[in-house]
């Protein structure tokens, strides 16, 4: 194992727990010009990806025989979407996210007149073809335009980094990401995501129709914003650059996001066994004690001070 | 020069939990109420949202929510033959501040107090005999029951939306819930959190050895929930800031998320933040208070007169605004008389940490304040004391709070604590670690107290608070006992390495261990060992109510907020029912 890898390694185990890493990362990320995304360094994929990406393009471009219709048709060629139709932009959204709504289609959770059929003929090995090979997708044009005046985009706005106290919303960016580029896996970016595809669905939260957040979060906060909100913030999202695909869709162990490999045994040190957070696991000794047997809280530089 | 304003019914010092809740439930008893925060207004949106809320250094490690200790700090000694230093920066326990006060850090553990807790000192004699509790050691009866406080504690579960699993309902037992609680009239108002992983595997080795897990009672919540205020709030994401932090989701209950908005809209309340108030002030007989005095962010002084004073700031500023105050006469430990100061306790905690194969992946990060299952087999009375010679108990639990970068470095014994190998390690058993907590009591000792600091002074030139402090023997042999059934737990959780040790003394301020600050202005039925009566209204001055954790004569087993919101309900009650008839001693000395 070599020490650039371990440290990779560590850093992205602390970037995935951290959503304020993550965020820091993708803000700079935001700060690049749209055209940099066609320059964005193609994703390292384990062969199993590769095979994976590889079949779903197949899909996506011709169909399957089993009833799956070609997905380019709505979604388009590199996974833009339809703008005015309502087909969102899938282009470096997480694999686990797509894949879940695929499912989600297939078992009628969700609902769709054109898509829940075809996602009830795909078989589980297809639906993570094609959300494979969506997430890898980085070539897709942001054609996202948002439509909305001035005042309705400084609402968007608000509401997206900030949310508002009055009617008791919290900011999208807790979860989909600073500027809506996406959170973790689990949460969709939204940043040039369609407006009308975006609107439809903030609808279908607010009257019940989708109803698949397992935390109940989105119906719960959809249904606290008027109408003209979620139009503000749905032309908000519509008008910012679509982020890139982002490893948080490769998993953990792949060539691109190794795990590290065990320690050298046995340091050699007598320090403390220390390190088990702040209220959990409280440390049993410290300061100028020595050496205690339990956790400690390991507070880095403000650490506690050596003896004297 | 001092501005007199206008007479008030009520005013409230501090403006936390307590504050809120008395403020609400007299305000709609249509009293005009002043409620004064030394701290700053501060809101779900815009103060605690993403990714801001999520600056560990900031928060975390800088302590932003918490009493500014440049301005008024804590002096802390051991014992009285130590000269006592300011506490320059929070480690071992953290005094929240600001609008809605420590509820808005905390971690939502949700407990309530035992019947064996509130009759400590009574049970104990009756189970072990007189001589069963040591000489030093000041443990009483509270003056309450749990029946007393039970439609207290769900009234306030009921205001916060409380997740978990009743394991005793009007005396029925339920399978899953905490059997060795006393009965609830129900059920909690959401179902418990989701298991996270390490919480499985500890659930699974406690069964194996006889215990009986059950889900941490949690508020942060596991689904949406409007409680009878009309509060809706949001379930929790699992994002693993929540002590030390405030929620950004609507999830955890706070006095932003339960309370604080209804009481803001009544035009019979006033809230004025930044205010620092210096004194309860008194009439000529010392025993009627007037109102009370504070300077404003500003500088400028002011006296509030008010009919009623309802001090419910932190446990320990409490105790010192009646010594600042000269309310009550303060603890003299070298004579035993005197009560304001008087059986402060902490909480006696330490912990496990269970190193598993690289293949057990625990995911650290993906957790809540209060998520996780505990055993209370070796909680208060709830085992056989008479072999062990010590009093109280402790819960234990895979209770992990977060995985957060700076302050989750799990690393085994004789580990470096620096250095490659140290980067190794973390690398190594970031993902791989179970923490397990034990979580203890603290009985009152002749030598523990509160006065006021003879040196240092805050800003304001008041003399700040002297902690004297350490750990008592009675509670060192509890921690041995019961951390030693934790190491056993870990051990059946199949962990390739167990490490954890008693805690020993003595008594640092430079590592956290806990918030549970608790005693100093102690309730109970006799004037001469406690500071308010069962009440929580002061001995002294009639129409001054003292609430918080600085009522609990000793600290029991589980995490204070519960039972101080039960308190808070059931001072509240008291006032509105039978104070404001007839304004006088509730319980004659």
């Amino acid at each position: 194992m070599n020490i650039s890898s371990t440290r990779s390694a560590a850093i992205k185990t602390a970037a995935a727990c951290a959503g304020a890493l993550l965020a820091g990362a993708v803000f700079a990320q935001q700060a690049k010009p749209a055209a940099a995304q066609a320059t964005a360094p193609a994703l390292r994929l384990t062969a199993e990806q590769q095979a994976l990406a590889d079949a779903g393009a197949r899909i996506t471009k011709s169909g399957a025989p089993n009833g799956v219709t070609a997905c380019i048709s709505c979604h388009g060629a590199n996974g833009e979407g339809t703008p005015g139709a309502g087909f969102p932009r899938l282009a470096g959204q997480s694999q686990f996210y797509l894949n879940r709504q695929l499912m989600l289609f297939a078992d009628g959770s969700r609902n769709h007149p054109v898509m829940s059929p075809i996602a009830k003929a795909m078989d589980r090995q297809q639906m993570l073809q094609t959300s494979t090979y969506y997430a890898t997708l980085s070539n897709a044009p942001s054609t996202a335009k948002g439509k909305a005046d001035a005042a309705a985009m400084q609402r968007g706005r608000m509401l997206a980094d900030w949310g508002d106290e009055s009617i008791h919303v919290q900011a999208c960016a807790n979860c989909h990401g600073p500027g809506g580029r996406g959170g973790m896996f689990t949460f969709p970016y939204l940043a040039g995501q369609h407006q009308d595809y975006l609107q439809a669905a903030m609808t279908a939260w607010k009257s019940g129709a989708r109803n698949t957040d397992p935390s109940g979060q989105m119906p719960v906060i959809a249904k606290r914003m008027s109408d003209a909100d979620i139009a503000a913030v749905s032309a908000y999202f519509a008008m910012q650059p679509a982020p890139p695909p982002l490893t948080r869709s490769v998993p953990a162990g792949s060539a691109s996001r190794p795990v590290p490999g065990p320690a050298r045994a046995g340091g050699g040190g007598s320090s403390p066994a220390r390190g088990t957070g702040t209220e959990q696991g409280a440390p049993t000794s410290g300061g100028g004690q020595g050496a205690g047997g339990g956790g400690g809280t390991q507070v880095g530089p403000q650490g506690p001070m050596p003896a004297k | 020069m001092v501005t007199r304003l206008a007479e008030t019914d009520v005013v409230l010092i501090g403006v936390g939990l307590v504050g809120t809740m008395l403020g609400r439930e007299l305000t709609r008893a249509g009293l005009k109420v002043v409620g004064l925060e030394r701290g700053q207004p501060q809101f779900t949106v815009p103060d605690f949202q993403g990714p801001h809320m999520h600056d560990e250094l900031r928060f975390s490690i800088r302590k932003a929510l918490m009493q500014d200790n440049t301005k008024e700090a804590v002096t802390f000694r051991n014992n009285a033959s130590q000269t006592a230093l300011p506490i320059r920066r929070w480690e071992s326990f953290l005094p929240g501040t600001g609008l809605g006060g420590a509820a808005v850090h905390w971690n939502g553990q949700t407990y309530r107090f035992m019947d064996t807790d509130f009759k400590l000192r009574t049970r104990t004699i009756a189970r072990y005999g007189a001589n069963f509790i040591p000489a030093d050691v000041t443990i009483q009866d509270w003056g309450v029951s749990a029946e007393d406080l039970e439609p207290h504690y769900d009234r306030f579960e009921y205001l916060l939306g409380t997740s978990g699993k009743a394991g005793n309902v009007k005396g029925s037992k339920l399978a899953g819930g905490n059997p060795f609680e006393d009965p609830r009239s129900r059920d909690y108002p959401t179902p418990p959190m989701k298991e996270p992983y390490g919480s499985a595997i500890f659930r699974k080795a406690a069964a194996s050895l006889g215990y009986s897990p059950y889900p941490q009672p949690s508020s942060n919540l596991s689904q949406p929930y409007t409680n009878p205020e009309g509060m809706t709030l949001n379930t929790c994401m699992f994002c693993g800031y929540c002590e030390r932090y405030g929620c950004e989701h609507y999830a955890k209950s706070s006095p932003q998320t339960i309370l604080l908005p209804a009481l803001l809209k009544d035009p019979n309340f006033t809230l004025r933040t930044g205010c620092q108030v210096q004194r309860i002030n008194v009439d000529k007989s010392g025993k009627v208070a007037t109102g009370v005095s504070y300077i404003d962010a500003a500088g400028r002084e002011f006296e509030q007169p008010a009919k009623l004073v309802i001090l419910g700031s932190f446990a320990l500023n409490n105790v010192r605004m009646l010594l600042l105050s000269k309310i009550g006469k303060p603890y003299d430990p070298q004579s035993g008389s005197g009560t304001v100061g008087r059986n402060y306790a902490y909480q006696t905690m330490s912990s496990v940490q269970v190193f598993f194969d690289s293949k057990v992946n625990i995911n650290p990060f993906m957790r809540s304040g209060a998520s996780g299952t505990v055993i209370s087999d070796f909680v208060s009375d709830n085992f056989d004391h008479g072999p062990h010679g010590f009093i109280g108990g402790a819960y234990i639990g895979e209770i992990m709070t977060n995985g957060r970068p700076i302050e989750f470095h799990p690393t085994p014994p004789g580990t470096p604590s620096w250095g490659l190998e140290w980067k190794r390690a973390i690398a190594r058993h970031y993902n791989h670690t179970a923490v397990l907590t034990i979580h203890g009591s603290s009985v009152a000792t002749r030598a523990n107290y509160l006065d006021l600091d003879p040196t240092y002074r805050d800003a304001w030139g008041q003399p700040l608070l002297r902690m004297t402090f350490d750990f008592p023997q009675n509670d060192l042999k509890m921690s041995a006992y019961v951390t030693q059934k934790a190491l056993e737990i870990g051990r059946a959780m199949g962990g390739v390495q167990v490490a954890g040790a008693a805690r020993k003394g003595p008594y640092t301020i430079t590592q956290y261990q806990t918030t549970h600050n608790t005693g100093g202005t102690v309730m109970g039925d006799d004037p001469s060992t406690s500071v308010v009566n069962r009440y929580l209204q002061s001995w002294d001055v009639h129409n001054l109510f003292v609430i918080g954790a600085s009522n609990f004569p000793q600290n029991a087993s589980y995490n204070p907020t519960d039972t101080v919101g039960a308190l808070a309900y059931w001072a509240a009650n008291a006032i509105v029912t039978r104070y404001l008839k007839s304004p006088g001693p509730m319980v004659q000395a």
